[in-house]
């Protein structure tokens, strides 16, 4: 194993270090986005957070929103910050916690710049452009690997995930974990039929206790709209690859959350607080999963595909693992790590853990990935129900 | 020496093909040669690795995937035919 104990990176007056200096847009209203849009186009390399909604939301929903906002503003790899607003008030809200975080911050809104919103834009890359010129003069320095949170995601999966990509991230999350940093997988669909596994791997009852009543929830959501998620699961398309059950199917995927104690049940978006093993209740789509989980603190993420995915977190550089030939043939712009030896045969899941490990601690050095390059990257905050 | 099957964790009862393999065959794991395949088994599919009694835990990536629903013998197939997870 060839996880290093310490990455270049940028330490924050609080909270965990960077492994990216960015500058972040965040636009909290749906009145803000096309001037947001004009603002991040101006600012080459910043990172754009938009909420399309802000007015109207209710409950849990709104709740949800402004916690997704304020983490992604005081997220470890935001160095400094541009907040939109459709009001003074709403502004003053979010650029407040960013401020407690001890970053630099700037805000503006539409109230405050009389509904002009060319004058609102011109002002915010005016501000972003001063953030740009201070953080790319930042130098790195050394962290501490035990301050990595890494998220680990599996889309348009195949039989090379469940076999060869899954388990072999699974071996780098038990590396990281062992070594005392943090990890977090997601996707509450995922889990189905290893209900009692989950439990057992958790470290106190309230843990296992606050799974079941996550994973309930979520299964009442489905229920409420009339939809039975175990029926037809696993389906042709499983058997045909040689998948038999539904424990098998989920287990191939949350095998690349490795082997290490549940230390947390997490909510969507909810902070990751603490070294070890996390799960994290999230819808399946990968943009909402992906995000909720680099809201939670996450500064890297790995997404093992099948059959290839192009999506990557704009806030958490992220890695594509593939252990499908085809596929890493077929896409290697998309694809950083080629794990298809351990599928074909040619190598030993074991002889490919190392490698991987360098990869992510380059990545954590500032090495850009396929994603980043390919500028394939965004954040999606989901919803939690309707607005009036 | 290519490997033409794998055992995901060390305490799986079965090993999963990485290429189609005819009867006969004797699937190549890291750790050993396995027994030899009772019918031709294709990529991906698993094969038992020693005797599963009937009702027995089927053991993949070191949990139970379900039980035998007969007798399966070393070198044999392992899927819908003999393995049923649990019911909903």
């Amino acid at each position: 194993m060839s996880l290093p104990e310490a990455f270049a990176g940028y330490p924050r007056p609080t909270g965990r270090p960077g492994i990216r200096n960015r500058l972040v847009i965040v636009s909290m209203c749906g009145l803000n986005g096309p001037g947001a849009r004009k603002v991040a186009a101006a600012l080459p390399g910043a990172v754009l957070i938009s909420s399309s909604y802000g007015r109207g939301q209710l409950g849990a929903d709104k709740e949800f929103h402004r916690r997704m906002l304020a983490a992604f503003g005081t997220h470890p790899n935001a160095g400094a910050v541009v907040v939109l607003a459709a009001d003074a008030d709403m502004r003053a809200s979010l650029q407040s916690r960013i401020e407690a975080s001890g970053r630099p911050v700037a805000g503006f809104s539409l109230q405050e710049a009389e509904e002009d919103s060319g004058r609102l834009v011109a002002e915010a890359i005016e501000a972003g452009r001063r953030f740009q010129a201070d953080l790319a003069n930042q130098p790195r320095s050394s962290c501490d690997i035990r301050d990595l949170v890494l998220a680990v995601e599996c889309g348009h999966s195949d039989a090379s995930s469940g076999i060869a990509a899954n388990p072999l991230v699974g071996d780098l999350v038990d590396a990281l974990v062992a070594a005392g940093g943090a990890a977090v997988i997601a996707e509450t669909m995922e889990w189905l039929g290893t209900e009692a596994d989950l439990r057992a791997r958790s470290a106190t009852p309230e843990v296992a206790s606050r799974l079941q009543d996550l994973i309930a929830a979520r299964h009442a959501i489905a229920r409420q709209a009339g939809r039975d998620v175990r029926l037809g699961n696993p389906g042709p398309q499983n058997h045909s690859g040689g998948i038999t059950t539904l424990e098998e199917k989920s287990l191939g995927a949350i095998s690349k959350g490795g082997t290490s104690t549940i230390v947390a049940a997490l909510a969507e978006g909810e902070a990751i607080s603490g070294p070890g093993l996390h799960l994290m209740d999230t819808p399946a789509l990968s943009p909402e999963s992906i995000s909720s989980m680099v809201a939670g603190g996450a500064q890297i993420v790995i997404f093992t595909t099948g059959h290839g995915n192009p999506y990557g977190s704009a806030m958490a550089p992220t890695l594509k693992v593939t252990a499908n030939p085809a596929t890493a043939r077929r896409l290697p712009q998309q694809i950083d790590f080629d794990a298809s030896r351990a599928f074909t045969g040619a190598m030993s899941r074991a002889e490919l853990v190392p490698g991987l490990a360098t990869l992510v601690g380059q990545t954590c050095d500032g090495r850009a990935t396929a994603a980043e390059q390919l500028d394939e990257c965004d954040e999606v905050i989901s919803r939690l129900g309707p607005s009036i | 020496m290519t490997i033409s099957a794998v055992r995901i964790h060390p305490d799986d009862n079965v090993a999963c093909l990485l290429q189609d393999l005819d009867k006969g065959a004797r699937p190549r794991l890291v750790e050993m040669a396995a027994p030899p395949l009772t019918s031709a088994v294709p990529m991906g599919h698993k094969v038992a690795l020693v005797n599963i009694g009937a009702g027995a835990p089927v053991v993949k990536f070191g949990s139970v995937i379900g039980h035998a629903t007969c007798a399966i013998g070393p070198g044999d197939h392992v899927h819908l035919h003999n393995l049923k997870g649990a019911p909903p």
